[in-house]
């Protein structure tokens, strides 16, 4: 998600030259290849992780302006990914996720700071369990090309966030209140 | 780890010190292999791989005589692309129908500091054998109050390459490197 509009923001350096007067392009994220990992602490014992896929979402791009660029991005919650299926259950219950009432977690960008050549910090609200708190995801361009033919942008982004801010905070601390993000992206224009 | 681990074990036992060794079983749900691939140097989807079973030595007195036997089910394996998983577990990547485990088992274990080992082993995927190194790092022991043990816990880090165990199919544009990282928890 965010990683596509650092993505906007990296293209928009990279074909700076040779793009001309579009005030905004629009990408949309590949929902097979665009995953967030989250990965947390078992009692110290061991990192077990969480997987969201199937986004929805997409970024526009001002290329002579990329401050004004902007990326929403939606996951459902219904497609949690742990491998431990009674888990993924549990996840959709009134305690965790509550996904009856929340059924989507959502992310919209508000500043995009770069931070180097392919990297960059971009904030957004993150709205998980119906709570929106704003978050930081440092975010690296991995690659903007031709993937099997088709443009192609690639981004990591990592962060961290406190489960107990959204209201999801069972078990806190046997399991851990801090948990990790991985984010993969890949969009196309 | 394993200093630290057959330490533990070594005070864990100090009413009956006849018994070095301790054999502990690998709890399923918190054990899992995770593997990570480039994809076209965009981005890097991941897998996992659950349903542990075996066993880990753990030798408080020669912790190179510490030993894992595990093995983990193929069909678990999941990457959150339902169509994606079915195509991994086919013949064209591990036929799982013909391979549905996967084992590690170690042949020698080298102490490389207080919480970490370098341990050697043969891994078999898609029935093909081949010798690796796996970093491990011992986290924790302790009480866990939801099952009421005192247990271990471990990750585990090493590369591998996929053509080695002739799961090939799409290299060169898919990367034959894959990463591997692996966290374990084991109980009496």
């Amino acid at each position: 998600m965010i990683r596509s509009f650092l993505a906007a923001t990296a293209i928009a350096l990279t074909l700076g030259a040779t793009a001309p007067a579009f005030a905004a392009d629009t990408y949309k994220l590949e929902p097979s290849h665009t995953s967030v990992t989250f990965q947390w602490t078992h009692f110290g014992f061991s990192h077990p992780s969480g997987k969201f896929m199937n986004a929805e979402g997409s970024v526009t791009l001002d290329q002579a302006n990329p401050a004004n660029s902007s990326v929403n991005v939606s996951f459902a919650i219904a497609g949690v990914n742990t491998g431990v299926p009674a888990l993924d259950k549990e996840f959709q219950e009134a305690n965790w996720f509550d996904a009856a009432k929340y059924p989507n977690a959502t992310f919209k960008s508000t500043t995009v700071a770069v931070t180097g050549k392919t990297t960059a910090d971009v904030t957004g609200d993150l709205t998980i369990h119906g709570i929106t708190k704003p978050v930081t995801l440092h975010v690296a361009l991995n690659q903007v090309g031709q993937e099997m033919g088709k443009a192609t942008a690639g981004f990591t982004a990592t962060g961290t966030i406190n489960r107990s801010d959204f209201g999801i905070g069972a078990y806190v601390p046997a399991v851990s209140d801090k948990i990790d993000l991985y984010i993969e992206a890949e969009a196309h224009p | 780890m394993w200093k630290s681990a057959s330490l533990a074990v070594a005070l864990s036992l100090t009413a009956a010190p006849a018994f070095a060794a301790e054999t502990l079983k690998f709890e399923p749900d918190h054990t899992y292999a995770m593997f990570r691939y480039s994809h076209f140097g965009m981005s890097q989807p991941s897998g996992k791989i659950m349903g542990a079973t075996g066993t880990l030595v753990l030798d408080a007195d020669d912790p190179t005589k510490d030993a894992v036997d595990i093995a983990l089910d193929m069909n678990t394996l999941s990457t959150g692309l339902p169509d994606f998983d079915t195509q991994l577990k086919g013949k064209d990547y591990f036929d799982v129908a013909t391979f549905p485990q996967a084992t590690f088992k170690s042949t020698k274990v080298e102490v490389t500091g207080d919480t970490t080992a370098n341990v050697t082993g043969d891994l078999t995927i898609h029935g093909m054998t081949k010798s690796i190194v796996l970093a491990v790092t011992f986290n924790k022991k302790a009480f866990n109050p939801a099952i009421f043990k005192t247990g271990y816990g471990f990750t585990a880090t090493t590369h591998i390459g996929r053509g080695d165990f002739g799961v090939s199919k799409y290299e060169p544009f898919i990367g034959d490197d894959i990463d591997l990282e692996i966290g374990a928890e084991v109980y009496p």
